[in-house]
């Protein structure tokens, strides 16, 4: 017999499309509710409320944003992502592409380096990182030694600056390569008829490369501040400190609920952390949508 | 001094010599035609006009100043792109009044040149669309106006019809041609097509390899084509050429002798071995009957097929092993495959080439046009 449902086009595209929502739901939808009642009981890795947890409603919720160290947390993660994120890997990225757009070897070249800073394991970068900073038998302090600079212990004099810089090197490569991948895209004549027009190389990028790369540089946007926000790595170079100066707000949940046992108060945390992701997102969705030419 | 002037132009990318020591003069308000199949070096030759690229060996002046070292924008020039280059992001408005506005131009001034020009180009309702809703013709329209809106020196088109349908691409060649000659623009137009070359230009610089191979007035390439490159890119269908040997009296062709005092009267050279090419284009050959008058060599061959395209037929005919075709004007009646025909060249269109450089050498008397 035939099955009408089975032969039309978007049966057959919801059939194949089961295995992903099955897998989607699996692993991202069941967790984020699991995560939001997590986040209104008391449970915890040990005592009584481990194997009894108890709903307490949004009283951690409460405790959370009455706690000035959350509030710490959130402005440290949001100088991180702005600095590392927004200004350093899209503004070097999209710097890196456009220095090296139609120079092939050279671009090649920028890549390679970025790509392999961006593939290596996280627990090797972290490794390196610290051997290359080290105080006392560090690269990077030897080197400014032999100039006759001062040693610095850089992860308690500059932590933040630190793993701002470490996060822009990791994740530079990424933008760069979405940038890049876009400005190839946009014919060049379209930059050629603006060359014989003598148009400033600024109002080409404005008015000219931008508008055609717009849909790419928030997509761009919206995956870089969202993995930086969410970024665990820094606590392999820092563990959130000195103090609570790196503490980001990964780092603060993983405290939080792994090493003070808070499992309910850090799932409230994480609630709030996705909540002001999905906010992020949208923004940058409205702005990528936003239909702008040149203004006279 | 003349308006561009190329001096031996050369340029390499890598180790590929695209334009080979190229000179070339043009006059203020001429439109010169480039024409050349493609992978000749045309565009190549107008961006290093435009100085997108810059030569290896050579110089331009462009209305009076070396510009060879210049970049683009100081040579006032307005090129028109192959794909038109309009700005998706950006109306029909801004794109074409966008060299304007980069020049700080103030908005009335800005919105009355647009208007001006939109109205003489018929693009005015569309001045509020995007290119991609817009038809391709109306796309080459606004590029137009963009190069026009600039006042420029020179205008550099790069086959600016070849993006449009057969249809569209007669309209837009006409509309074209009176828009160029109203404003008197000096105009170079690269094309590979000779119908756009020989309907629109003033002059025509054919270009084979890099190499010009000819350059003269549409009529004179059409009429003394210099060599049989020229002959056969030029006409449609192309010039037939065929593999002859001659003497001073006499063309055979296979095994037929042809009468051609009349045409080998001047030859430029003397011959070597006597084997030559013979041209005649197909619209130079006349079916023969007994009744007919002699008006050059007769040659009698098969018919291979006829193509009747309503008003003239194109007859392909063999003759000793070699085709030869023919346009033949009006009813296509009684031209059965596998019959015998005899042919007769008109005795004064009747082209020779030598046959290792491919060089015209009989002169071409006369400029009659007193063809049919
Ligand atoms: N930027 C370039 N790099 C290398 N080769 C090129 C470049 N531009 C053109 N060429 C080569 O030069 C030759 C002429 O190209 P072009 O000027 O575009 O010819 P046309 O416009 O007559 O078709 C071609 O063989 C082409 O492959
Ligand atoms: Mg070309």
């Amino acid at each position: 017999m035939k099955n009408g449902f089975f032969n039309s086009k978007s049966g057959i595209i919801i059939v194949f499309l089961i295995p992903a929502f099955i897998l989607i739901g699996v692993f991202l939808i069941f967790p984020a509710f699991w995560e939001f009642y997590l986040s209104m009981t008391n449970e915890s890795l040990m005592g009584i409320s481990a194997v009894h947890p108890q709903f307490v409603g949004i009283s951690n919720f409460i405790d959370v944003l009455t706690d000035p160290s959350f509030y710490n947390s959130l402005v440290v993660t949001f100088i991180f992502v702005l600095e590392s994120a927004i200004i350093g890997q899209a503004g070097l990225g999209m710097l890196l592409s456009l220095l090296t757009y139609r120079k092939k070897i050279f671009r090649t070249l920028v890549q390679v380096v970025a790509v392999l800073a961006w593939i290596i394991p996280d627990s090797v970068v972290a490794y390196l990182w610290i051997a290359f900073l080290d105080k006392n038998a560090g690269t990077f302090n030897n080197l400014l030694a032999l100039l006759g600079l001062a040693r610095t212990n850089w992860f308690y004099r500059y932590p933040l600056t630190t793993i701002v810089i470490f996060n822009i090197w990791r994740g530079t490569a990424f933008s760069m390569l979405m940038f890049s991948a876009a400005f190839d895209m946009i014919p060049p004549s379209y930059l050629e008829v603006a060359d014989v027009m003598g148009v400033s190389w600024w109002r080409k990028f404005k008015d000219i490369i931008f508008p055609n790369l717009k849909r790419v540089f928030f997509s761009d946007l919206i995956l870089i501040t969202l993995w930086t926000f969410n970024v665990f790595t820094p606590y392999l170079l820092t563990q959130g400190g000195p103090g609570t100066a790196t503490e980001i707000l990964p780092i603060y949940i993983y405290l939080n609920a792994f090493q003070n046992f808070k499992i309910g108060y850090g799932a409230a945390i994480s609630v709030i952390v996705l909540l002001i992701n999905l906010v992020l997102a949208s923004v940058y969705f409205t702005l990528s949508k936003e239909k702008e030419g040149i203004s006279l | 001094m003349a308006w561009i002037e190329l001096e031996n132009i050369t340029k390499n990318f890598g180790k590929v010599s695209v334009i080979k020591n190229l000179s070339l003069q043009i006059e203020k308000g001429e439109f010169v035609s480039i024409l050349g199949p493609s992978g000749c070096g045309k565009t190549t030759l107008l961006r290093l006009i435009a100085g997108l690229e810059v030569a290896d060996k050579g110089k331009i002046n462009i209305a009076g100043t070396d510009v060879t070292f210049s970049p683009p924008n100081v040579r006032k020039i307005a090129m028109v792109f192959q794909n038109y280059a309009l700005y998706p992001h950006m109306t029909v408005f801004k794109n074409i009044s966008y060299p304007l506005f980069i020049k700080k131009i103030p908005a009335d001034e800005i919105k009355q040149r647009v208007n001006t020009i939109a109205d003489n180009l018929k693009i005015s309702p569309l001045l509020d669309r995007y290119p991609q809703q817009i038809s391709g013709g109306q796309q080459q329209r606004v590029a137009v106006a963009r190069a026009m809106i600039q006042t420029p020196n020179v205008f550099l088109l790069d086959e600016p019809l070849s993006n449009l349908d057969a249809m569209m691409r007669i309209e837009a060649r006409g509309f074209l041609k009176y828009l160029l000659d109203k404003i008197g623009t000096t105009t170079i137009y690269v094309t590979h097509d000779q119908s756009e070359a020989m309907a629109l230009a003033n002059r025509i610089v054919v270009m084979q390899n890099g190499i010009i191979q000819q350059v003269g007035s549409p009529k004179d390439i059409y009429d003394k084509p210099s060599n049989i490159f020229v002959a056969s890119f030029v006409g449609n269908p192309p010039m037939n050429l065929l593999q002859a040997t001659i003497n001073s009296t006499q063309v055979k062709i296979g095994d037929q002798y042809l009468d051609i005092k009349e045409s080998i009267t001047n030859l430029r050279k003397p011959l070597q071995n006597g084997k030559v090419y013979l041209g005649i284009r197909p619209e130079h050959i006349s079916i023969y009957h007994e009744d007919s008058k002699n008006d050059g060599p007769i040659v009698e061959g098969e018919i291979f097929v006829s193509e009747p395209l309503g008003f003239e037929t194109i007859i392909t005919v063999i003759v000793s092993d070699q085709q030869i075709k023919v346009i033949k004007f009006g009813g296509s009646k009684n031209l059965k495959p596998g019959e015998k025909i005899k042919l007769q060249f008109k005795k004064n269109k009747i082209y020779i080439f030598e046959f290792e450089t491919g060089y015209r050498i009989n002169e071409i008397q006369g400029d009659d046009y007193d063809d049919h």
